[in-house]
């Protein structure tokens, strides 16, 4: 099966930008740190919440993410990519609070902006359904299949750059994202949502 | 190049993300032309990757969120550290009781009255009087320690000994 790799850029790739921005935030400088935090954060942030399901969880994780990189700034080589070091503790912080949260019995449901208290069910809106029954396939896959299917197809990261994140060889990575994919497809198959692509000329 | 119907349900999930190229692709595209079945299957895999790939484009991060952020980052950052003294109950309670052993030593060594207190030697002969004592000053006898070497040890020393 000739599965070639996705042009995805690479985050883990460090330009020389970043290698002076890096140097800059060692030094203390407070701007060069808010533009990284800008950078790097709105990633950060997605991974968290489609692999948690909870936008506050996934906002502390993205500070913690950053807090650790700025505490331990010091011991970070610039010339090694910054996002695949951030990468790398933002997925380990929200293993880590997926093993918690399922420890802890705590069910983990989807929180959409228009759903509430006050609302009804059919005021949330079809993308919003559609987000919540794919986060529910998602929840069904186990967490080494989850991580890399939501890197690949939702943050559209390369197989390289997952491979580092995950620490596992490219080949491995490549092999989770493809077994995630089929694993998601029966998982979402199971809830009935199919046959909303129409096959045209693509095929 | 014809392929059968398993070989294209294995490749269905990279033919749908478009990581299928090449030749291989065309052979596989041609097969779900030509198969009913595998092109339901096809359908259903390009609608679960579509489905999934909409679902995380909802989610916007902007950058009142990325300001928003930041400065909470940097209230974490300059917050003084607390300094976290633990202190662990063993060593501790060791270290207690044996500051009062020592006290109490001291005290019963330095404080007239107390009952370990010493004394010249005349003072002793008082605390372990004549009467009291198990063999009288006469009995006892230390022996004027002689140059004797051990090979010629009088043996009425022994016996003396012995019987004392």
């Amino acid at each position: 099966m000739g599965l070639e790799g996705r042009k995805a850029p690479e985050t883990g790739a460090q330009t020389p930008g970043e290698v002076k921005l890096v140097k800059l935030c060692k030094a203390g400088d407070e701007a060069a740190r808010e533009e990284l935090v800008h950078a790097h954060s709105g990633r950060l942030f997605r991974i968290a919440y489609h692999l948690l399901g909870d936008y506050e969880t996934a906002l502390d994780i993205v500070q913690d993410s950053f807090l650790r990189f700025f505490e331990g700034i010091d011991k970070i080589d610039p010339k090694r990519g910054v996002s695949a070091w951030l990468n790398r503790v933002a997925v380990n912080l929200t293993i880590d609070a997926l093993r918690k949260k399922k420890r802890n019995g705590v069910t983990l449901t989807l929180r959409t902006e228009t759903e509430g208290p006050g609302r009804e069910p059919s005021e949330i809106s079809e993308k919003e359904r559609l987000r919540k029954d794919v986060w529910a396939a998602i929840d069904k896959l186990p967490e080494k299949y989850r991580v890399p299917l939501v890197m690949r197809e939702i943050e559209r990261m390369s197989s390289k750059d997952i491979s580092k994140a995950l620490k596992c060889n490219e080949a491995t990575a490549r092999w989770r994202i493809h077994r995630a994919r089929r694993l998601f497809r029966e998982a979402w198959k199971e809830q009935g949502e199919s046959g909303r692509y129409l096959v045209g000329e693509e095929i | 190049m014809r392929v059968r119907c398993w070989l294209v349900r294995r490749a269905l999930d990279s033919l749908a993300a478009g990581e299928a190229r090449g030749r291989r692709a065309e052979s596989l595209r041609r097969h779900l032309r030509l198969c009913d079945a595998c092109a339901e299957e096809f359908r259903k895999a390009a609608g679960a990757l579509d489905a999934l790939r909409s679902a995380g484009e909802d989610v916007t991060w902007g950058e009142a969120a990325a300001g928003q952020s930041w400065r909470a980052i940097r209230a974490r950052l300059s917050a003084v550290p607390q300094r976290r003294v633990s202190l662990r109950p063993l060593p501790v309670a060791a270290a207690a009781v044996g500051t009062l052993l020592i006290a109490a030593g001291a005290w019963m060594a330095i404080v007239p009255g107390g009952e370990l207190e010493r004394g010249t030697p005349d003072d002793m002969a008082d605390v372990f009087p004549a009467d009291y004592s198990a063999v009288s000053r006469e009995q006892v006898r230390v022996p004027v320690m002689q140059e004797y070497s051990l090979d010629a040890l009088p043996v009425s020393y022994e016996v003396e000994w012995g019987r004392f």
